[in-house]
């Protein structure tokens, strides 16, 4: 098979058993790659109700199908495992070289299970498959991590975790070349297993069906990608560049525990004014000839030599707007934090926002958090809290179960300060003012998310696609909007694509691409189908995991507090705006009102 | 003499040179057979590795190789006569640049793909650039080359 390198390997980390075998041709059409493949593998493998940080629960490393081919922005690999944070699948994807080392070692995939009784770190070269020792590297951070493990194995992909990860902060991330598989808890699961690092090294030939075909295809893309509008920005000024834009003129950038959605510092954080001063240099994913990463750097002051890769759009969300902290370089430290500890920046500062504004309600004291004056907008406050969860220390033990966790261990009416679905802190979009948006936070798979529909850019600009004049404030249509992104989407993912580059490939472009790396011929319906196929698999994963249509459900603050100012000023989603979209969602899925899918729909998608 | 001159501040390190070069010479990807190599430097920085056709160097890959199959072909690149290397390595140990490489039983190198260099196509934010040679980026680049050997 053209594309795919053929065979897949199993680790047990409890027997040290290795296997590999052949990739099942029969998934190769129906499933193809990426999160595809992982989708299938974790509803295989995964026993129903088993302890995402117990031994059953299994690590999935899964190559984007493009991987390691120059097809522009196909350089995404995704890791996958039931999530010790909602309890449903988990996935992250990274733009990093993991995946097409991996699979120019000759795996398609990765699925490690079991738990080590020491710690220890698995490392591949084509077909050489070891478990070492990790007992010199356990309680290090990321970078000394990687370059350690370099050190001795020249030229490996490393993918590790930091503390955080060791201490199963349920939010913790893996790392990999400064990127990160952030959300959902994967680096804790990583933890639970004692598996520090995975390292690969691999050397064979990716081959593909047509390279001449390739080659063109691949200029082809590049070309749109260098010559389109987006581009000179978009590599100056990174994600953030649409900041002023969602804060002022939409009034949607949740700010201060979403008690606001316009942050009156934006201006400190915003990139255009902090880019030319710090920004180093630009850093891609793999693959990427527009890259919207970029290298941060302070040279002089109390953080003189930090370097990160950021800042991310998310990240001057929650660890800027939603704690009120408006001063980059305190912003710079706190993700440089996150990064070396491996944490989920998102969700970090999420449940710092959530501990603030206790704080200012009275709800926690200074005793509470040991002596931390939480005040929102303070940043040693926010610098000390982030190191205290990934060490599990005090109220940062509390605050690594998550903001809903957290919450029901801290009474007294903290819930409704706890803003989730599924147990997933929101990304950086105020739903309030965005409705379909609204209903993609909670229809996705992995709890509350911006990226498994990428709604947000549709609804704001009211045309993506073959959407046209949608209106943000409305509810109506949203279900098949939202069903149809997921789905489009969720090929994205499964070849491996950056969901940036959504305006230059869409179905079509996907069907030449498949054609010419693998010899495959899929219709534009075909690959779409594909799409909806996984998703249903995924919610069959959750519906298995005992999810109901209660955990569809916003968070309480989303539902009664309307955005007190700004261009959303009064907006909320009421709770009959959000049955209804959940109603037509349900619909447009073929999914009966409590969610269940009918049985001519899982026939229909080979899933029966 | 025009050459492939790197700029390490400017590279991403995106790998498209690489993945692209292996692709246009080898009909597959694979780094192992790429005659632009990128190397990444921690977070500071990504050096992209190449030969520079002797505009750098007193092409010493074509001094040392026993039976003579380095050579300037076309006027504007040094290139290895494959049916002719019999696969000493010599080339590979006498280069400044660890721009020449072994894979099986032949050395191989960058030909500038015949005047018209495909990594180069392929570099959004020019950190490789196809021009006059520039003696500054080349010393840097030849230390950055030693560093990564
Ligand atoms: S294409 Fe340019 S930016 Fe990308 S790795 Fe090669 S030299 Fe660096
Ligand atoms: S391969 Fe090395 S020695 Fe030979 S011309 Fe190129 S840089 Fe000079």
């Amino acid at each position: 098979m053209k594309g795919f390198a053929g065979r897949i390997l199993k680790i047990d980390l409890t027997s040290r058993a290795v296997e590999k075998s052949p990739l099942p041709e029969s998934l190769v059409r129906t499933y193809l790659g990426g999160t595809g493949f992982a989708a299938r593998f974790l509803y295989d493998n995964v026993p129903s109700n088993a302890d995402a940080l117990g031994p059953s629960n299994v690590l999935i490393l899964a190559p984007g199908l493009l991987n390691g081919f120059p097809v522009p922005t196909g350089g995404k690999v995704l890791f996958c495992a039931k999530s010790p944070l909602t309890g449903t699948i988990a996935e992250s994807v990274m733009g990093a070289r993991l995946g097409s080392e991996l699979k120019r070692a000759g795996y398609d995939l990765l699925l490690v299970s079991g738990m080590s009784g020491s710690p220890c770190y698995v490392y591949i070269d084509d077909d050489d498959v070891e478990i070492r020792d990790a007992g010199d590297l356990w309680g290090k951070d990321t970078r000394a991590t990687a370059e350690d493990i370099r050190r001795t194995e020249g030229d490996a992909v490393v993918a590790c975790i930091g503390i955080a990860g060791e201490n199963l902060v349920r939010y913790a991330n893996i790392d990999c070349e400064d990127r990160q598989s952030g959300r959902g808890g994967l680096g804790a699961v990583m933890g639970s297993k004692k598996l520090k690092a995975i390292a690969v090294k691999g050397t064979g030939d990716l081959v593909p069906h047509d390279a001449d075909k390739l080659m063109e295809l691949c200029l082809r893309y590049y070309g749109r990608m260098v010559e389109s509008p987006a581009f000179n920005d978009d590599t100056k000024y990174g994600t953030g560049e649409f900041l002023e834009w969602m804060n002022s003129e939409k009034g949607t950038f949740p700010t201060r525990n979403w008690r606001e959605g316009v942050f009156d510092d934006r201006e400190k954080i915003d990139p255009y004014y902090w880019a030319p001063l710090y920004m180093k240099r630009n850093n891609a994913c793999l693959a990427c000839p527009k890259p919207c990463g970029r290298i941060f750097g302070i040279d002089e002051g109390r953080y003189a030599g930090l370097r990160i890769d950021g800042i991310e759009y998310e990240l001057l969300y929650s660890l800027g707007g939603l704690c009120g902290m408006g001063d980059i370089e305190e912003l710079a430290r706190a993700n440089e934090l996150c990064d070396l500890h491996g944490l989920d920046g998102i969700s970090a500062g999420a449940a710092v926002a959530f501990a603030m504004d206790l704080f200012q309600d009275g709800i926690l004291t200074r005793e509470d958090a040991g002596g931390l004056n939480l005040e929102f907008g303070n940043p040693e406050a926010e610098l000390k809290l982030i190191e205290m969860i990934a060490r599990r220390e005090g109220l940062g033990d509390v605050l690594a179960e998550g903001v809903k966790r957290a919450s029901e261990r801290i009474g007294k009416g903290s819930e409704d300060y706890a803003v989730h679905v599924k147990g997933m802190e929101p990304p950086a979009y105020d739903v309030r003012g965005i409705k379909g948006m609204a209903l993609a936070f909670m229809t996705s798979s992995r709890g509350a998310c911006h990226l498994r529909s990428c709604a947000y850019a549709l609804e704001l600009t009211g045309k993506f696609w073959k959407f046209e004049g949608v209106d943000r404030f409305s509810t109506e249509g949203k279900g098949v909007e939202i069903k149809e992104l997921e789905d489009m989407m969720t090929v994205y993912d499964v070849l491996g694509v950056c969901k940036f580059s959504r305006g230059f490939f869409l179905a079509e472009g996907f069907v030449d691409v498949l054609r010419t790396v693998t010899g495959l011929e899929f219709s534009e319906s075909e690959i779409l189908e594909l799409g909806e196929r996984v998703n249903n698999l995924k919610h069959m994963f959750n519906l298995r995991e005992g999810l109901t249509r209660d955990d569809f459900r916003l968070p309480k603050r989303l539902l009664t507090l309307p955005i007190p100012e700004g261009a959303s000023k009064g907006h909320v989603v009421t709770e009959e705006e959000m049955n209804k979209m959940l109603d037509d969602y349900f619909e447009a899925r073929g999914w009966s009102k409590d969610g269940l899918p009918a049985e001519e729909k899982t026939r229909d998608l080979d899933l029966a | 003499m025009r050459a492939i001159v790197p700029h390490l501040d400017i590279c991403t390190g995106c790998r498209m040179c690489e993945m692209a070069c292996s692709l246009h010479h080898e009909g597959l990807v694979n780094r192992e057979w790429g005659r632009i190599r990128v190397h990444r430097k921690g977070i500071e920085h990504c050096v992209p590795v190449v030969c520079n056709q002797g505009a750098s160097c007193d092409k010493e890959c074509v001094k040392v190789c026993p039976v003579e199959c380095i050579r300037d072909v076309n006027g504007h690149a040094v290139e290895v006569v494959r049916e002719e290397c019999i696969g000493c390595g010599e080339c590979v140990e006498a280069c400044p640049y660890n721009a020449i490489h072994m894979r099986g039983d032949v050395a191989f190198k960058c030909n500038l793909c015949d005047g018209d260099p495909t990594c180069i196509k392929f570099c959004s934010l020019e950190a490789i650039t196809f021009e006059e040679s520039i003696p500054e980026e080349f010393d840097r680049a030849k230390d950055a080359a030693e560093a990564v050997r």
